[in-house]
């Protein structure tokens, strides 16, 4: 059975999302919403990787995290790198939704009532997360490929 | 001084009345020292300005000067009464005023005639226009001028130049209201009437502070109080204010937890059986998600965040199900915060779960901070399309290009609306590169004021700033127009319930002033905007033509003023819209048939995350089948954006005082009301005093993240642990509340959050007697002097 290095990859996944949310917020502290919403959603999302590292520990151990995406890439300053963060965040976040949605299934399987509920409140709780990286970067793409320097 | 005197006497003699009845009428009326009756040569007809009641008023004129003034007793707002800033604040309009434009030479400002100025203006403009297109304007106004002059400058910044980048000082107040209503109902628009307050059996007061920035509807409130068979009162204000003292219920309720304590009022109502199950299942939807999202909120749950006891929750939630006609009025504690949308709607959900809407005596009075705010917000002057219509629907933005006569891609509505404080991020980040702010004085009202200084000072952006004074802000800008006040011209402007008046000119603005009307128009005109077929934009020059114009905009909408005559509102007073040929006197109450803006083809909004912000789309929308039913939505509840820690231990909040009206630009000048509250004082809790050595008039420290002010301590009934800080004092002294706010807001709303700050407090040097507080107020000393 593959789940257990599924849901590592998962793990790592999530806290590679939690890096990256918390290099936005540093970066981009001066674009309030974008860095005060980030540190919350770093928050959830190392919250989210704990508790699934704690059920790996209990029900599927011995996992690794070879599929697990690549690293956030380092935030910078600026209008027009805020919309390749955003970007970044989005690649991420789509990956973890996915992710969940696939444990989702698997929780299913295994009649794994825990992990089934886990699973689904955060299939929602990145389909919240990645509308509002979309609404962000509408927001912010105007300003910054037509007039900001 | 003649006549009333409101400044020992706040509220004013009592006029008791029942339910049911009409609130006796009592003529306030003031006139300058040496004037008698005799001596006026004319009364004009118009409305205060001073806060969002919106008295009706009548101004004294002799020798061509303001010299008095009255209440209208035949004005459904006030019946003749005025408050302390309605009967002084007046005054000082005939002070300290700019009389010639002024422009930046050398790093200094100097004076110049119009046409060196508005050229400067034009040729700045203009070379943006063409180099870096409508994206490098923006355009921040006010809750202070006319609708005439709000939907001229939405006309030129939508449809002439087409930028997104326009907002007001409402965003600061009364940006809340509006986002709730747009959350709840569809649009924007008061549900509720001030004759609401005659009929009710019950009142609730969410945030609102009412016996000080609305003296005269507490007035009515009182009355009510003070008659046979009052209302109960229930108060949530952290604060014991005047309205507390006369609370049956007061939760004084720790800064920050508003979201808290209305997820548990609302989980109790559910859980004791009190909805009315037949009204919300024909009226609303969500009720099951509602139910779902607060049903950990317990006021048991609630007691231990909010710092308040359970019991007094579940009174307060008993007098809420036991009454029948109930209003709920909702006001800055509420929206100058974090959760501010959530809670306030949460607000119009208790309303909603009983059937309290639009019927008499039972309504709600989302509130504005300024009379003329919500025509600010209506006639699209701010992040909004005029008309209250539908940003994201392009059948709404196809009406406008229609009636303006341009082609859709003109009109921004391809991008999100910009709110204000991204518009100074966008300011000091140099991206707009044109700043003009009219009516308003950002260098005192904004959060953080060290970085509006930064940005406003900065060679980035040029700001233009039309005003009737020197403010702060104006000191910082590159160009200063002085612009006509408040019956130095005419026009309309429409109240918290809706009520509009006429403000007729009663005098002629000093020096060189022109009205904000005039200035746009002729900037209009000097950069050529006009309309697919050459004409000029906007197509008028004169308030009736604009007021006429605006009418054509707001036909079937929720707004409606296409009943309205400029002769109508001189005969008559104050008259609540919508005005229609089938409501030509006005409309009391929205949605007694409980049918709501919710087509999704009427709506102003198809609503959004109230956690996140995030927009609904129009096909998660229409999914839900609101079809003219109410909305019942709210949010988990989350701790303010910065808490209490070991280094800043104290929470900060920021508010009113009953003498002053925002930076003090006019009332500062009134010396009756300068006298009354002279300079900044910050208010300590007896416990937090203690703890530090500060006694009454001590000079303390205040310290956050963000900076730091010295004033003199009062030690008031504040509650243990919170500072409070008046916001109006700026000036030579960093002495703002504002130099210690943070730049956060609510994700919805976009209103920045003014009520929770982390603060630390220390005491500097012994004072020499009570602090500059008012007496008689919220700020009244703990303990007799």
């Amino acid at each position: 059975m593959q789940l257990p290095h599924y849901l590592a990859a998962l793990v790592t996944a999530e806290r590679r999302l939690a890096e990256g949310y918390e290099q936005v917020t540093r970066a981009h502290a001066g674009v309030a919403d974008v860095a005060l919403t980030s540190r919350s959603f770093a928050e959830a999302s190392r919250a989210r990787a704990d508790a699934l590292a704690a059920a790996c520990e209990d029900r599927y151990p011995g996992g690794t995290d070879e599929g697990a995406p690549a690293s956030f890439a380092a935030a910078q300053p600026g209008p027009l790198a805020l919309l390749s963060d955003l970007a970044e965040l989005a690649r991420l976040a789509g990956f973890v939704h996915t992710a969940w949605e696939v444990v989702v299934q698997a929780a299913s399987g295994l009649r794994d009532r825990d992990l089934l509920s886990e699973a689904q409140q955060n299939v929602s709780t990145l389909e919240t997360e990645a509308a509002w990286i979309d609404h962000k970067t509408k927001t912010e793409a105007a300003q910054a490929v037509l007039v900001a320097e | 001084m003649g006549g009333t005197d409101r400044i020992t006497d706040i509220w004013g003699a009592r006029t008791p009345f029942a339910a049911g009845q009409s609130w006796p009428q009592r003529q306030d009326e003031y006139l300058v020292d040496g004037i008698g009756h005799d001596d006026v040569e004319k009364w004009v007809r118009g409305a205060c300005l001073l806060c969002s009641n919106g008295c009706g008023v009548e101004v004294a004129v002799a020798g061509g000067r303001m010299v008095g003034i009255r209440g209208r007793v035949e004005d459904r707002v006030n019946h003749g009464r005025l408050g302390p800033k309605g009967l002084y604040g007046w005054q000082g309009e005939q002070r300290d005023r700019l009389t010639t434009p002024l422009i930046r030479r050398d790093g200094e400002l100097v004076e110049t005639d119009w046409e060196t100025a508005m050229a400067a203006i034009v040729d700045r403009s203009r070379t943006l226009l063409d180099e870096k297109g409508p994206l490098s304007h923006g355009f921040y106004t006010s809750g202070q001028l006319m609708i005439e002059e709000y939907y001229t400058l939405a006309v030129i910044g939508k449809a002439g130049i087409g930028t997104p980048h326009m907002d007001g000082n409402t965003r600061l107040c009364t940006a809340t209201a509006s986002a709730a209503f747009q959350e709840t109902f569809g649009s924007d628009g008061q549900p509720g009437s001030y004759t609401d307050i005659d009929l009710c059996d019950t009142i609730f007061l969410f945030g609102h502070n009412v016996a000080e920035t609305q003296t005269v509807l507490w007035s009515r409130m009182l009355d009510r109080l003070d008659g046979p068979n009052p209302p109960r009162l229930v108060c949530v204000d952290p604060r014991r204010t005047k309205v507390a003292e006369r609370a049956t219920v007061h939760l004084p309720i720790r800064n920050g937890t508003n979201l808290a304590l209305m997820n548990a009022l609302v989980h109790e109502l559910i859980a004791t059986g009190a909805v009315d199950r037949a009204y919300v299942d024909a009226h609303t939807i969500g009720f099951d998600a509602l139910e779902d999202m607060t049903k950990d909120a317990t006021a048991e749950w609630a007691a231990e965040i909010c710092g308040v006891a359970a019991s007094d929750i579940k009174k307060a939630v008993e007098i809420f199900a036991t009454s029948d006609r109930v209003v709920s009025t909702c006001s800055m504690g509420f929206y100058q915060s974090h959760q501010a949308t959530a809670a306030s709607c949460q607000v119009n959900n208790l309303h909603l779960l009983r059937g309290m809407v639009g019927r008499p005596g039972a309504g709600i009075l989302q509130m504005n901070g300024q009379p003329s705010a919500e025509n600010n917000r209506e006639a699209g002057c701010g992040a909004a399309l005029p008309g209250f219509r539908n940003w994201s629907n392009p059948a709404h933005v196809d009406e406008l290009a229609t009636l303006w006569n341009v082609d859709p891609l003109v009109i921004p509505h391809w991008k999100p609306p910009t709110d204000a404080m991204t518009m100074f991020r966008y300011a000091q980040e140099g991206s707009i590169g044109f700043l003009w702010i009219a009516g308003t004085n950002p260098a005192v009202s904004m959060p953080d004021l060290a970085r509006i200084r930064a940005t406003l000072a900065g060679e980035q952006c040029f700001v233009v700033v039309s005003d009737g004074y020197l403010t702060e802000t104006a000191q910082l800008a590159d160009v200063v127009l002085p612009s006509a006040l408040w019956a130095e011209k005419t026009g309309s402007y429409t109240n918290v319930d809706r009520t509009v008046h006429l403000q007729e000119k009663a005098v002629d603005p000093p020096g060189q002033s022109r009205s904000d009307l005039d200035i746009w128009i002729d900037y209009a005109r000097r950069l050529g905007l006009h309309d697919k077929d050459e004409n000029p934009l906007p197509a008028w020059n004169t308030p009736e033509a604009a007021f006429a114009g605006w009418q054509e905009c707001s036909a079937g909408r929720l707004c409606d003023y296409t009943g309205l005559s400029y002769a109508q509102l001189h005969d008559v007073g104050g008259i609540q819209w919508p005005v229609t040929a089938q409501a030509p006197d006005g409309t009391e109450r929205l949605y007694g048939d409980g049918r709501f803006a919710t087509h999704a083809d009427f709506c102003e909004t198809y609503g959004h995350d109230l956690t996140t912000g995030t927009p609904v789309t129009r096909t998660q929308y229409l999914a839900d089948h609101p079809d003219g039913r109410a909305v019942l939505k709210t949010a988990p509840y989350q701790e303010a954006f910065e808490t209490p820690d070991d280094e800043y231990p104290l929470r900060l909040t920021t508010g009113r005082t009953v003498y002053h009206f925002h930076t003090r630009t006019k009332t500062k000048r009134a010396a009756p009301l300068q006298e009354a509250a002279p300079s900044m004082w910050v208010e300590v809790s007896r416990v937090d005093a203690a703890a530090r050595g500060i006694h009454e008039g001590d000079i303390v420290r205040v310290t956050s993240r963000r900076g730091s002010i010295e004033a003199p301590a009062r030690v008031s009934h504040v509650r243990e642990g919170v500072v409070f800080a008046p916001w109006h004092y700026g000036g030579e002294a960093l002495t703002a509340a504002n130099e210690l706010t943070l730049t956060a807001w609510d994700p919805v709303s976009k209103q920045p959050e003014f009520k929770v700050a982390a603060v630390r407090l220390q005491k500097v040097r012994d004072g020499d007697g009570l602090a500059p507080a008012p007496l008689l107020t919220a700020s009244a000393p703990a303990e007799e002097a």
